[in-house]
């Protein structure tokens, strides 16, 4: 069934495609929440967070705009709140004393020396660039799309993308280098 | 073209956002300087790491997770808020149908809760009318009523002046003369000496008949002025007592003092004392 049919479907009160509608996007929240966020905990309850706005907020949906467009502006939404909470409560192993779970996700990752530094260097971007390459490399947005997913310009949405690249080619220049631990 | 620009120019070819002439023009640029191109290698693969990140899926069903959640009573789909939002129109229908039925409830409480105190309020008048009207007609029927114990104000006024300064106590003019008379016998001599000739008797007999009986009953020996004022005053009961006695005393003082004018003038006095007494008694009787 396509999407715009479920999404149809999910709005004149079909609870059953509204579910299967939450489980087609279910992997993609989760995937942007994790690369945001840094970690499986908060991208686990960003995207609980997620799909319970989108089951409640559903009707607000117009077709007019893309409905992946749509979904990670309330993904974006949810991760800068995250970020907010955990200014205001707790930021000691922001970046630091990041204990690694050997049974989770981020085992798969750290098999690859690449992917370990990647990531890493986009940990260390700001939030804003963070977002903006999430979305254009994860999300396989357009500028256009991510504006709209953002509420940005389309100019700065450039400038942020161009920069976080920028920024990551350093960082990674000065790992290769072994400068940055 | 600036290297700002080709390095704009770099970012957008990362991105396909450049037209093919853009392309060959970008390419030819980079071939001509190693350091421009060894920038574009370095951007080209950091994008290509970035395309190349593992794709994270969820340890479990993140949906099966907060479905009790999401069928709770608490989580309202939105499917149910657009039907709620349907039946909107209908209750407002509902509500302006039962809301005549409703204001006319209501304003038939207020004429109620309007009369009811209208009347409360018209009660509360005609009761402090009531009250205030028969306060003085009260303060008129206690005057009236003790006008026969008690002399007016003027007569207490003139009888202060005239007689001593004590003041009688009480209106048991019986139980004061008595005891009067047990502490007679120490003055009893002076009295005698002083008093009792026939034509005064006579004529305090004739003008205290009509007013005050007691005294009438006992001819003996007016009460003495120290007497007196050793007893308490006994406001205002004792009062009509006390301007005869002191005008018997005034009298008899006058008559041993100055004779018969005085006793024609004190006569008046008295004669006038008893019409307002009379009066009053009349007003009692009334």
């Amino acid at each position: 069934m396509q999407e715009a049919e479920l999404i149809r479907m999910a709005q004149s009160g079909d609870q059953d495609a509204l579910v299967e509608l939450l489980r087609s996007i279910e992997t993609s929240v989760y995937r942007s929440a994790y690369y945001i966020l840094g970690n499986e905990q908060d991208a686990l309850d960003a995207a609980q967070e997620v799909l319970i706005r989108i089951y409640r907020k559903l009707d607000t949906y117009q077709e007019k705009a893309k409905f992946s467009t749509w979904v990670q502006r309330i993904v974006s939404n949810v991760c800068m709140d995250k970020f907010r909470a955990k200014k205001e409560t707790v930021s000691i192993d922001e970046h630091e004393l990041i204990i690694p779970d050997r049974n989770n996700v981020e085992d798969e990752i750290l098999l690859t020396g690449l992917s370990n530094d990647i990531q890493e260097a986009i940990g260390r971007l700001p939030k804003q660039y963070r977002m903006v390459v999430v979305l254009r490399y994860l999300e396989d947005l357009s500028y256009q799309e991510i504006a709209e997913a953002l509420d940005l310009p389309l100019n700065t949405v450039k400038s942020y993308l161009f920069r976080a690249r920028q920024q990551l080619q350093e960082l990674l220049y000065d790992y290769q280098k072994g400068g940055i631990g | 073209m600036t290297n700002d620009e080709i390095w704009e120019w770099m970012q957008r070819d990362l991105d396909g956002d450049l037209s093919s002439g853009e392309k060959q023009t970008l390419y030819s640029l980079l071939q001509k300087d190693s350091d421009l191109q060894l920038m574009y290698n370095r951007l080209k693969n950091v994008s290509e790491q970035l395309e190349q990140l593992p794709p994270v899926v969820p340890s479990f069903s993140i949906v099966d997770s907060i479905l009790p959640r999401l069928e709770s009573a608490a989580a309202m789909p939105a499917a149910k808020l657009i039907q709620n939002e349907e039946i909107l129109p209908t209750l407002e229908v509902k509500h302006k149908s039962s809301s005549p039925v409703t204001s006319k409830k209501w304003k038939r409480t207020k004429v109620w809760l309007a009369s009811i105190g209208s009347t409360a309020a018209a009660a509360c008048i005609m009761i402090g009318l009531l009250f205030t009207g028969s306060d003085g007609k009260n303060h008129e029927i206690i005057d009236s009523s003790q006008g026969a114990m008690i002399a007016p104000p003027p007569i207490v006024e003139n009888t202060a002046f005239i007689g001593p300064p004590a003041p009688t106590p009480s209106t048991n003019t019986s139980q004061s003369i008595n005891a009067e008379d047990e502490k007679k016998p120490a003055k009893q001599p002076v009295k005698k000496q002083s008093s009792k000739p026939p034509a005064n008797q006579v004529t305090q007999k004739q003008d205290t008949k009509p007013i005050v009986k007691p005294t009438d009953n006992k001819p003996k020996a007016p009460p003495t002025p120290v007497r007196q004022e050793e007893k308490p005053p006994a406001f205002p009961i004792g009062l009509k007592d006390n301007p005869d006695r002191e005008e018997k005393t005034s009298a008899k003082d006058d008559k041993e003092n100055d004779g018969d004018k005085s006793k024609s003038n004190k006569n008046k006095d008295k004669k006038d004392k008893k019409d307002d007494d009379d009066d009053d008694d009349d007003d009692d009787n009334d």
